[in-house]
């Protein structure tokens, strides 16, 4: 019984009512959603139609043609009292659906509100639904189920009436999830501003971004309360025998299951199959929901370029990281290759820093994740060369990799603390690098790792040491990802917008880091920002990206004093009308 | 650490009050007379007047409930109507039987789950598809229909299995594991299908996060980065539908023990619920919400021990 569901994402995006019908085209064109839903009309079919289109009556005996297997006369056989198993099947139909389906639209009404309410106003009511939630999702439903049998008798329909209720926690929680995801977001704030009221709100605009995720629920429900109610049939209860539940006969057939193996092959498959009916439509609906990032650790790195580089110039001395001609696309739905960066060279000089600069979009980012392997999927190195001293890292593979991350090239990235593993402290990330980089035992990789975060300006190294990522700043946790990508020595530090998240002064501070340690170790430094005064206060040399190319590449001073590309300037002129507007100029 | 089990603790005992309290509603809601319905139209009158002092039911209400919280604190859940056993020693007798079953499918299907769940997700592609439809499956058959298809192909066609009944640990260690192997593969199948897929699913979230990147780039190799952070990270949220799953595996339980013919909870409360036996239904009720809460309690501490911003909060 599934009542939480980590493979639907819960916060989605809301959406334009106008992109509704695309949702249903989504799920009615995928081949299970269709092989499911034809069951379901079947099934529906016969169990209305099924005092016409059942061949004999579910009721009808004949003893001297029991326990026959499938024929033109009865497609499915017969049972042990010679009744057509196919019109039982039919007429028990009607039953099963009607069951789950009162489950459902009482755990869609108990939950659905509950949690919109609870979602949109939070406070008391959202933590008076949450323990709701908690207590229905402690009770085994079997039990419940049984006590509301043994005190109201066989009603199988107050049973799944009780059942709803239990399974309403689903639905409490999914909705109050996605409720609190669409609250936050601009336009419904905008809404109550305008004094629109609340009921409107969650009406017009809360509810519609709530049917995808509420839709696969239900389905996914509709099986579960299918199950449940034909285990009870199964143990007998609810039945009102001779009348047929599938339930019923799977356990007459379970009593011959030595002697007559087949009659235990239409009803269980029956309650199978209806339930893979919901499932398959269920799972339908979710593959059409917007998907989440999600991360593939084995995606190579890049694609059909491994041969092609036999042939490059020699990476002179004076220069610690050649990327050459650098192109990054991925493949779209129709298979056309989408390029993302093009072409891109240049040479990263040792000890010095040059500015990757350029406006969100620009491939700037995804230029400084390439030259490491590390592109997000389906993002991939399509051509050109990453060359470190005279390896090509473009094509190497993961394992070519070894040895290069975090012990020739390191990484800091944009967001100190999403950066950190958050399950471990400090001191256990430091040790990954120092123990397998620089091959100390784990008691000298804490000293080293305790010197680290003094070298990074640490007030309070043992402390930090000791300490989860969610226990530090920003600031705090951008110094421990730089002592993190020093443990490996690195010859080059890839900083990736690596200040763009913290405080101005926090951000000050971490620059005359970056500095300090460039002037201890001579590293050299490739720094992705769209921040020109952090250009202007560390870089040596500047790079100029737009569209996935490098339109200006210069020293620094030269871009600040006379920008050749009309891009470099439109970008300068920003800079300062800002500065200008802020009064810092 | 000691806080956090105390806090838990707190919160268990509204949910054990408000359980209690249904449970003791239960004779209320009764149709009619609830002795009569009880006992049915050939009752005696003297025969009514016993029933009704066995419930209680000759009390103001207030004084029932107060008897009946104490009654339960001290351990008393009161008497069989049909058998005259005393409750809490018939579930005694047959508890072993059902935990057995839960907790041993429970760990099964974790361990399976787990493990397919992060096939999928580290694989992708043919193996990734494959699974959601083989889970798919897994999830629609019903236990009870499933475990007579194992008995049908293990038992009566390879003859490798017993078919049915029940040996005692003490008996025979041997036999007792074999009696229990059809039964908890017969009620984890669902599980273990949930489980693959929402250990799919948060293995996946957990890879696209940025520490992922962050922990590449530090060098480490993929085997320690799925295995050591991966699966911690994406632990955190399967616990609790681990803790879902052992919810419905006791369910499961319940159900399945008809089938293998084992002297479980299941056996009793059936035969309680046909018999209108209240005081029987009763204390199952109770029985299972303690059981379960136990069962959460550990879970949550293991899921604050695999996440120190729970811990530490």
């Amino acid at each position: 019984m599934t009542q939480i569901d980590l493979e639907t994402t819960a916060p989605v995006q809301a959406k334009p009512a106008a992109r509704r019908s695309s949702y249903v085209n989504k799920v009615m064109t995928s081949p299970t959603a269709i092989i499911g839903l034809v069951w379901l009309l079947l099934v529906v079919i016969s169990a209305i139609f099924a005092d016409v289109l059942s061949p004999y009556s579910p009721l009808q005996n004949d003893l001297r043609a029991t326990f026959q297997l499938p024929s033109w006369a009865h497609p499915l056989g017969t049972d042990q009292l010679g009744r057509d198993i196919l019109s039982r099947l039919m007429h028990g139909a009607g039953e099963a659906l009607l069951g789950s389906i009162l489950a459902v639209v009482v755990a869609v009404s108990v939950g659905l509100p509950l949690g919109l309410l609870s979602g949109y106003y939070g406070g008391t009511i959202s933590l008076l639904a949450n323990r709701f939630a908690d207590l229905l999702l402690t009770i085994p439903a079997i039990i419940v189920l049984l006590a509301v049998l043994a005190v109201f008798g066989n009603n199988m329909y107050l049973a799944m009436v009780a059942l709803g209720v239990l399974l309403s926690a689903g639905f409490l929680r999914l909705s109050t999830s996605t409720t609190q995801g669409v609250a936050r977001e601009l336009f419904v704030d905008a809404a109550r501003v305008f004094g629109v009221r609340d009921l409107r709100i969650l009406v017009r605009h809360v509810l519609p971004n709530m049917i995808g995720p509420v839709v696969v629920q239900a389905s996914m429900t509709l099986g579960i309360a299918l199950l449940l109610q034909s285990g009870l049939s199964f143990l007998g209860l609810g039945v009102r025998a001779p009348f047929p539940s599938w339930g019923q006969m799977v356990a007459e057939a379970s009593m011959q299951v030595y002697t007559q193996p087949w009659l235990m092959v239409p009803a269980g498959g029956a309650i199978a199959l209806t339930t893979l009916a919901f499932n398959f439509i269920g799972d339908a609906a979710r593959d059409a929901l917007p998907q989440a990032q999600r991360g593939n650790l084995l995606a190579p790195a890049s694609t059909g370029i491994a041969k092609q580089n036999a042939n490059v110039a020699p990476v002179p001395s004076d220069v610690a990281l050649s990327v050459r001609n650098l192109d990054v696309s991925y493949a779209d739905a129709d298979g056309n290759q989408i390029s993302i960066v093009r072409n891109v060279s240049f040479d990263l000089k040792r000890g010095t820093t040059l500015g990757l600069v350029g406006e969100s979009g620009s491939g700037k980012t995804m230029t400084a994740l390439a030259i490491l392997g590390l592109l997000p999927t389906p993002l991939q190195i399509s051509g050109g060369n990453v060359l470190l001293d005279d390896k090509d890292l473009a094509g190497a593979g993961e394992s070519g990799y070894q040895g290069i991350r975090g012990r020739r090239i390191a990484l800091i990235s944009q967001e100190p603390m999403a950066a950190l593993d958050p399950c471990f402290k400090v001191k256990t990330l430091l040790r990954g690098p120092l123990m397998r980089f620089r091959g100390l035992s784990r008691r000298e990789a804490d000293v080293v790792g305790l010197k680290l975060l003094e070298t990074v300006g640490m007030r309070n190294p043992k402390g930090v040491f000791e300490s989860y990522p969610h226990q530090l700043s920003g600031g705090m946790a951008q110094r421990v990802a730089i002592a993190w990508a020093l443990a490996g020595q690195p010859d080059v530090l890839i900083a990736d917008e690596p200040t763009t998240a913290l405080d101005v002064t926090v951000e000050a501070g971490i620059l005359d880091l970056l500095r300090d340690l460039q002037a201890e170790f001579g590293m050299s430094i490739v720094l992705v920002t769209h921040d020109l005064g952090v250009v202007a206060d560390i870089c040596h040399e500047v790079a100029v990206m737009r569209d996935g190319q490098i339109v200006e590449h210069a020293p620094v001073d030269d871009i600040f004093n006379s920008p050749r590309h009309d891009y470099t300037q439109v970008l300068l002129s920003h800079a300062n009308a800002l500065e200008r507007d802020l009064g810092v100029a | 650490m000691l806080w956090f089990v105390t806090k838990r603790l707190l919160t268990a005992i509204p949910t054990l009050l408000i359980i209690t309290s249904l449970t003791f509603l239960l004779v209320y809601f009764l149709p009619g007379d609830a002795a009569q319905t009880i006992l049915g139209d050939q009752a005696t009158p003297e025969q009514l007047t016993q029933v009704r002092q066995e419930l209680g039911l000759d009390q103001p209400l207030g004084t029932q409930y107060v008897a009946y919280l104490g009654d339960l604190v001290r351990g008393e859940f009161g008497h069989s109507l049909v058998t005259k056993q005393s409750v809490l020693q018939a579930i005694g007798q047959r508890s072993t039987v059902t935990l057995t079953l839960a907790i041993g499918a429970t760990v099964f299907s974790a361990l399976i789950g787990i493990g397919l769940g992060m096939w999928a997700s580290l694989k992708g592609g043919t193996v990734d598809r494959v699974l959601r439809t083989v889970t798919s499956m897994g999830m629609a058959i019903p236990s009870f229909w499933g475990g007579l298809l194992l008995v049908l192909l293990f038992a009566v066609t390879l003859n490798l299995l017993p078919a049915n009944g029940y040996v005692a640990f003490g008996k025979s260690p041997s036999k007792w594991a074999l009696s229990l192997i059809l039964p908890i593969i017969a009620i984890s199948i669902a599980a273990i299908s949930t489980l693959t897929r929402q250990t799919r699913a948060s293995f996946q979230e957990v890879l696209g996060k940025d520490f992922i990147r962050s922990l590449r780039a530090s060098g480490l190799p993929v085997y320690v980065i799925a295995f050591k952070h991966g699966l911690r990270n994406a632990a955190i949220p399967v616990i609790t539908v681990i803790g879902l799953q052992f919810v419905a595996l006791l369910g499961g339980a319940v159900i399945t023990e008809q089938v293998f013919a084992l002297p479980g909870i299941g056996q009793l409360v059936v035969n309680a619920v046909q018999q209108r036996d209240i005081p029987v239904v009763q204390g199952v009720v109770v029985y299972i919400t303690v059981v379960v809460l136990l069962v959460n309690l550990t879970l949550d501490l293991v899921q604050g021990w695999l996440n120190p911003k729970v811990r530490l909060s």
